[in-house]
């Protein structure tokens, strides 16, 4: 964005705050959806958790401390309303948060928005057994395409690290695609 | 078998699909949710947390004042009821401890030689 410090003045005053807000939802809503899908695979999930990061983003707009992009800044809230969504459901089924991920695959099968082919639906099915982490750095890099820089933003894990957990990811996918 | 190189394999993508005119229904419910979550809060009602800790802190000191006070009172009171009826502590015991002057305090508070009695007493032997 040109002058980032312009628009969240704009966000942040009552008298021009409605039209700054629609352009935010206009311009990250996609991205963010994306996001968040890859990591609750549900719609109507992840339509709530959009609702919380867009709400959340702005009752924190005045703490916001530019020293990261808004886009990035609204990329960690995003992905931690993701997680504690997941944990807040594991915690209510009395099952763990990979329980949770194994049950929303099976029902992708029968979801409506789910067009994906055989091979879609392995791949889903193979990450959704890699523990958490490499869940979600497999699901930034390969599906997001986002450099090990951004995830390390998001993520606050060395770039080091998540080469490594991408690597393992990818080789025990690899051997699941091949096996299964 | 197929051999999969995710990495230099064309790209699976996740299959999900977006119900339509989603976004531009999520732009619009958003904004609805505005106006009740981005109400301007007026000044008089603004209570900063420097205000809200302070009256914590007064209550806090009322609250502990009271409770110490009343404690006191009842540590007397208690005491004196320990002293007159459930203890072995004769009023000789009690003398012992006291000074002359704290003697003549006492009689004189409870005003033991009080000269109308004793004409009255006098008066009654006679």
């Amino acid at each position: 964005m040109q002058d980032e410090k312009a628009f969240i003045a704009q966000l942040l005053n009552p008298e021009t705050q409605n039209e700054a807000f629609r352009k935010l939802l206009q311009l990250y809503q996609k991205p963010l959806y994306n996001h968040i899908r890859n990591m609750v695979l549900n719609h109507d999930d992840t339509d709530d958790v959009l609702q919380n990061t867009f709400l959340k983003t702005y009752s924190n707009l005045g703490n916001f401390k530019g020293e990261s992009k808004l886009y990035s800044w609204m990329y960690r809230i995003a992905t931690n309303e993701a997680i504690s969504f997941m944990q807040q459901r594991a915690r209510k089924q009395g099952i763990s948060n990979e329980e949770v991920q194994q049950k929303a695959i099976n029902k992708l099968e029968s979801d409506v928005y789910f067009d994906g082919n055989e091979i879609q639906l392995k791949l889903q099915k193979a990450i959704a057994v890699l523990p958490e982490k490499q869940q979600l750095v497999f699901k930034m890099k390969y599906f997001e395409e986002l450099k090990y820089e951004e995830i390390s933003d998001a993520l606050g894990t060395s770039v080091g690290a998540l080469k490594a957990s991408y690597f393992h990811a990818v080789k025990k996918i690899q051997d699941f695609l091949h096996t299964d | 078998m197929k051999q999969f190189d995710l990495d230099n394999d064309p790209k699976i993508t996740p299959g999900f699909k977006v119900p339509e005119h989603y976004f531009e229904q999520f732009e619009d419910k958003m904004m609805a949710q505005l106006p009740q979550r981005m109400k301007v809060i007026p000044l008089w009602q603004r209570r900063p947390a420097w205000i809200a800790s302070a009256a914590a802190i007064f209550i806090i000191a009322i609250g502990t004042w009271a409770y110490f006070a009343q404690d006191t009172a009842e540590n007397v009171v208690a005491d004196q009821e320990y002293l007159a009826y459930e203890s072995d502590v004769t009023t000789e015991d009690i003398a012992l401890l006291l000074s002359d002057e704290d003697i003549s305090a006492v009689e004189n508070s409870l005003n033991l030689y009080h000269t109308e009695s004793e004409a009255y007493i006098n008066e009654y032997l006679n």
